[in-house]
Protein backbone atom coordinates (compact mmCIF):
# COMPACT_ATOMS: atom_id res chain seq x y z
CA UNK A 1 0.00 0.00 0.00
CA UNK A 2 2.85 2.15 0.52
CA UNK A 3 3.09 5.45 2.26
CA UNK A 4 -0.28 5.72 3.98
CA UNK A 5 -1.83 8.05 7.01
CA UNK A 6 -3.97 5.07 9.51
CA UNK A 7 -6.16 7.83 11.22
CA UNK A 8 -6.41 7.01 14.96
CA UNK A 9 -9.33 9.44 16.14
CA UNK A 10 -11.07 12.55 15.61
CA UNK A 11 -12.40 15.09 17.46
CA UNK A 12 -14.33 18.12 16.35
CA UNK A 13 -14.90 20.83 18.91
CA UNK A 14 -16.52 23.82 19.48
CA UNK A 15 -14.87 27.37 21.56
CA UNK A 16 -17.50 30.19 21.66
CA UNK A 17 -18.43 30.43 18.24
CA UNK A 18 -15.01 28.97 16.42
CA UNK A 19 -15.59 25.46 15.41
CA UNK A 20 -12.59 23.47 15.30
CA UNK A 21 -11.25 19.92 13.39
CA UNK A 22 -8.57 18.16 14.92
CA UNK A 23 -7.65 14.08 13.71
CA UNK A 24 -4.63 12.31 14.53
CA UNK A 25 -3.32 9.23 12.83
CA UNK A 26 0.26 7.37 12.76
CA UNK A 27 2.03 6.98 9.34
CA UNK A 28 2.81 4.05 8.00
CA UNK A 29 5.46 3.17 5.71
CA UNK A 30 5.30 0.06 4.15
CA UNK A 31 6.56 -3.62 4.89
CA UNK A 32 10.52 -2.33 4.31
CA UNK A 33 10.24 1.16 6.28
CA UNK A 34 8.47 0.02 8.87
CA UNK A 35 11.13 -2.58 9.81
CA UNK A 36 13.65 0.28 9.84
CA UNK A 37 10.59 1.77 12.30
CA UNK A 38 10.82 -1.13 14.32
CA UNK A 39 14.75 -0.71 14.73
CA UNK A 40 14.64 2.58 15.96
CA UNK A 41 11.44 2.14 18.04
CA UNK A 42 10.40 5.19 16.52
CA UNK A 43 6.42 6.15 16.05
CA UNK A 44 5.26 8.57 13.63
CA UNK A 45 2.32 10.63 13.95
CA UNK A 46 0.47 13.22 12.26
CA UNK A 47 -1.79 15.60 13.58
CA UNK A 48 -4.37 18.02 11.56
CA UNK A 49 -5.71 20.80 13.05
CA UNK A 50 -8.09 22.67 10.54
CA UNK A 51 -5.22 23.56 7.91
CA UNK A 52 -2.71 22.78 9.36
CA UNK A 53 -1.04 19.73 9.53
CA UNK A 54 1.69 19.10 12.12
CA UNK A 55 4.38 15.66 11.59
CA UNK A 56 6.23 14.43 14.35
CA UNK A 57 8.23 11.55 15.73
CA UNK A 58 9.28 9.65 18.72
CA UNK A 59 12.81 8.00 17.83
CA UNK A 60 14.87 6.82 20.59
CA UNK A 61 18.52 6.46 18.77
CA UNK A 62 20.23 8.99 17.90
CA UNK A 63 20.93 9.13 14.14
CA UNK A 64 16.93 8.29 13.34
CA UNK A 65 15.27 11.66 13.14
CA UNK A 66 17.36 12.41 9.88
CA UNK A 67 16.01 9.33 7.94
CA UNK A 68 12.43 10.14 9.66
CA UNK A 69 12.83 13.27 7.63
CA UNK A 70 14.25 12.13 4.66
CA UNK A 71 11.17 9.70 4.42
CA UNK A 72 8.89 12.05 5.10
CA UNK A 73 10.54 14.30 2.54
CA UNK A 74 10.58 12.02 -0.15
CA UNK A 75 7.00 10.69 0.66
CA UNK A 76 5.58 14.45 0.14
CA UNK A 77 3.81 13.54 -2.78
CA UNK A 78 2.31 10.55 -1.17
CA UNK A 79 1.31 12.82 2.19
CA UNK A 80 -0.59 15.38 0.32
CA UNK A 81 -2.56 13.36 -1.72
CA UNK A 82 -4.16 12.10 1.45
CA UNK A 83 -4.55 15.44 3.09
CA UNK A 84 -5.54 17.35 0.16
CA UNK A 85 -9.41 16.04 0.50
CA UNK A 86 -9.19 16.81 4.23
CA UNK A 87 -8.34 21.15 3.35
CA UNK A 88 -4.70 21.13 4.88
CA UNK A 89 -3.23 23.83 3.38
CA UNK A 90 0.26 23.47 5.52
CA UNK A 91 2.43 20.55 6.61
CA UNK A 92 4.58 21.54 9.33
CA UNK A 93 7.77 19.86 11.10
CA UNK A 94 10.20 20.73 13.23
CA UNK A 95 14.00 19.37 13.10
CA UNK A 96 17.23 20.10 15.11
CA UNK A 97 19.69 21.99 13.65
CA UNK A 98 23.24 23.16 15.20
CA UNK A 99 21.11 22.25 18.45
CA UNK A 100 18.27 24.49 17.74
CA UNK A 101 15.17 23.24 16.82
CA UNK A 102 13.35 24.58 14.10
CA UNK A 103 9.96 24.89 12.07
CA UNK A 104 9.58 23.83 8.57
CA UNK A 105 6.43 23.58 6.53
CA UNK A 106 5.51 23.02 2.93
CA UNK A 107 2.30 23.68 1.19
CA UNK A 108 0.05 20.87 0.67
CA UNK B 1 3.73 20.26 -8.44
CA UNK B 2 5.95 19.83 -5.20
CA UNK B 3 7.19 22.73 -3.53
CA UNK B 4 10.55 22.72 -1.35
CA UNK B 5 10.25 23.39 2.50
CA UNK B 6 10.35 26.46 3.89
CA UNK B 7 10.89 27.91 6.84
CA UNK B 8 7.85 28.33 9.14
CA UNK B 9 6.89 31.19 11.55
CA UNK B 10 9.11 31.40 14.48
CA UNK B 11 6.35 31.01 17.06
CA UNK B 12 7.21 30.92 20.91
CA UNK B 13 7.38 27.21 21.84
CA UNK B 14 7.78 26.35 25.07
CA UNK B 15 8.92 23.10 26.81
CA UNK B 16 8.13 22.24 30.62
CA UNK B 17 9.63 19.98 32.90
CA UNK B 18 8.69 19.08 37.07
CA UNK B 19 6.81 16.10 38.72
CA UNK B 20 3.62 14.69 38.68
CA UNK B 21 1.40 12.17 40.76
CA UNK B 22 -0.55 9.46 39.06
CA UNK B 23 -3.08 7.72 40.93
CA UNK B 24 -2.75 4.50 39.46
CA UNK B 25 0.87 4.45 39.25
CA UNK B 26 3.52 2.66 40.66
CA UNK B 27 5.24 4.84 41.86
CA UNK B 28 2.87 7.62 42.09
CA UNK B 29 5.55 10.28 41.83
CA UNK B 30 7.12 10.40 38.64
CA UNK B 31 8.95 12.60 36.42
CA UNK B 32 7.26 14.60 33.84
CA UNK B 33 8.05 16.80 30.44
CA UNK B 34 6.37 18.35 27.68
CA UNK B 35 6.85 19.96 24.61
CA UNK B 36 4.00 22.53 23.16
CA UNK B 37 4.65 23.92 19.64
CA UNK B 38 1.93 26.54 17.87
CA UNK B 39 0.74 25.58 14.85
CA UNK B 40 -1.07 28.62 14.25
CA UNK B 41 -0.66 31.73 13.56
CA UNK B 42 -2.40 33.31 16.69
CA UNK B 43 -1.05 31.04 18.54
CA UNK B 44 -4.02 29.47 20.08
CA UNK B 45 -3.59 25.56 19.08
CA UNK B 46 -0.39 23.79 20.43
CA UNK B 47 1.30 20.62 19.44
CA UNK B 48 1.37 18.77 22.26
CA UNK B 49 3.80 16.08 23.66
CA UNK B 50 4.27 14.37 27.05
CA UNK B 51 6.46 12.19 28.52
CA UNK B 52 6.19 10.58 31.67
CA UNK B 53 9.20 9.03 33.26
CA UNK B 54 9.52 6.88 35.94
CA UNK B 55 12.30 4.31 37.57
CA UNK B 56 11.38 1.00 37.71
CA UNK B 57 12.90 -2.35 39.89
CA UNK B 58 13.34 -3.80 36.29
CA UNK B 59 12.27 -4.82 32.84
CA UNK B 60 12.63 -1.14 31.94
CA UNK B 61 12.25 0.52 28.52
CA UNK B 62 15.75 1.62 29.06
CA UNK B 63 18.28 2.17 31.51
CA UNK B 64 20.31 5.33 32.93
CA UNK B 65 23.53 4.77 35.24
CA UNK B 66 22.02 1.32 36.04
CA UNK B 67 18.40 2.35 36.77
CA UNK B 68 15.75 0.88 34.80
CA UNK B 69 13.48 3.34 32.94
CA UNK B 70 9.77 3.22 31.97
CA UNK B 71 8.40 6.16 30.09
CA UNK B 72 4.74 7.17 28.45
CA UNK B 73 4.65 8.98 25.60
CA UNK B 74 1.57 11.07 24.48
CA UNK B 75 1.42 13.53 21.55
CA UNK B 76 -2.20 15.50 20.58
CA UNK B 77 -3.26 18.75 20.94
CA UNK B 78 -3.75 21.87 22.91
CA UNK B 79 -6.02 24.55 22.73
CA UNK B 80 -6.10 27.70 24.72
CA UNK B 81 -9.59 28.39 25.99
CA UNK B 82 -9.49 31.24 28.02
CA UNK B 83 -6.82 34.21 28.71
CA UNK B 84 -7.34 35.63 32.19
CA UNK B 85 -5.02 38.65 32.95
CA UNK B 86 -1.81 39.47 32.07
CA UNK B 87 0.17 36.28 30.54
CA UNK B 88 -1.99 33.55 32.39
CA UNK B 89 -3.40 30.82 29.41
CA UNK B 90 -5.75 27.44 30.52
CA UNK B 91 -5.88 25.14 27.70
CA UNK B 92 -7.72 22.10 26.80
CA UNK B 93 -6.16 18.95 26.26
CA UNK B 94 -6.42 15.77 24.28
CA UNK B 95 -3.67 13.70 23.53
CA UNK B 96 -3.09 10.16 22.68
CA UNK B 97 -0.15 7.90 22.82
CA UNK B 98 1.27 4.96 24.31
CA UNK B 99 3.02 3.58 27.33
CA UNK B 100 5.93 1.37 27.19
CA UNK B 101 7.20 -0.81 30.34
CA UNK B 102 10.02 -2.71 28.76
CA UNK B 103 7.69 -5.72 27.79
CA UNK B 104 4.62 -4.32 25.67
CA UNK B 105 2.98 -1.16 24.51
CA UNK B 106 -0.18 -0.23 25.66
CA UNK B 107 -2.24 2.92 23.84
CA UNK B 108 -3.50 5.27 26.40
CA UNK B 109 -4.85 9.31 26.16
CA UNK B 110 -4.61 11.98 28.38
CA UNK B 111 -7.01 14.47 28.55
CA UNK B 112 -7.93 17.50 30.81
CA UNK B 113 -6.45 20.85 30.78
CA UNK B 114 -4.14 23.07 32.10
CA UNK B 115 -2.69 26.71 33.22
CA UNK B 116 0.15 28.41 32.19
CA UNK B 117 1.37 31.88 33.77
CA UNK B 118 4.41 33.04 31.99
CA UNK B 119 6.99 34.84 34.28
CA UNK B 120 9.62 37.17 33.03
CA UNK B 121 12.79 35.79 30.65
CA UNK B 122 10.46 33.30 29.11
CA UNK B 123 9.88 31.19 32.24
CA UNK B 124 7.12 30.40 33.64
CA UNK B 125 4.67 27.58 36.23
CA UNK B 126 2.16 24.88 34.43
CA UNK B 127 -0.13 23.65 36.48
CA UNK B 128 -2.40 20.56 34.54
CA UNK B 129 -5.31 18.86 35.66
CA UNK B 130 -5.74 15.73 33.60
CA UNK B 131 -6.72 11.96 33.61
CA UNK B 132 -5.05 9.45 32.18
CA UNK B 133 -7.22 6.69 30.49
CA UNK B 134 -4.87 3.58 30.06
CA UNK B 135 -6.84 0.73 31.37
CA UNK B 136 -8.68 2.27 33.84
CA UNK B 137 -8.85 6.43 34.07
CA UNK B 138 -6.59 7.80 36.51
CA UNK B 139 -6.45 11.63 37.55
CA UNK B 140 -3.09 12.42 37.31
CA UNK B 141 -2.71 16.26 37.82
CA UNK B 142 1.43 17.71 37.19
CA UNK B 143 3.40 20.89 38.08
CA UNK B 144 5.98 22.38 36.46
CA UNK B 145 8.31 24.83 35.27
CA UNK B 146 8.36 25.76 31.43
CA UNK B 147 10.80 27.91 29.30
CA UNK B 148 9.99 29.72 26.18
CA UNK B 149 12.50 29.27 23.23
Amino acid sequence: MGIHIEWDATIDFTVGEERHHFKIGTIRFGPELEKWLDRYNAVCKVKVFDGTAHFSAAIREEGGAGDFLRILLGARHQIRRQLQPLGVEWALWERVHKGNLMSRRFRV
Amino acid sequence: MAQDPVPAPDNARFGAGGIGYFAGGKPTLQGWAALGIPITDDNKALSYTSFDVSPVHDNGQFSVGGIHIRYAMRTGIAYRLMQFGKGLDLYGLAAPGFSADGADFRSSIEYGGFLHQYLKSGWGVMVAFTAEKTEGTDFAPRIGITKKF
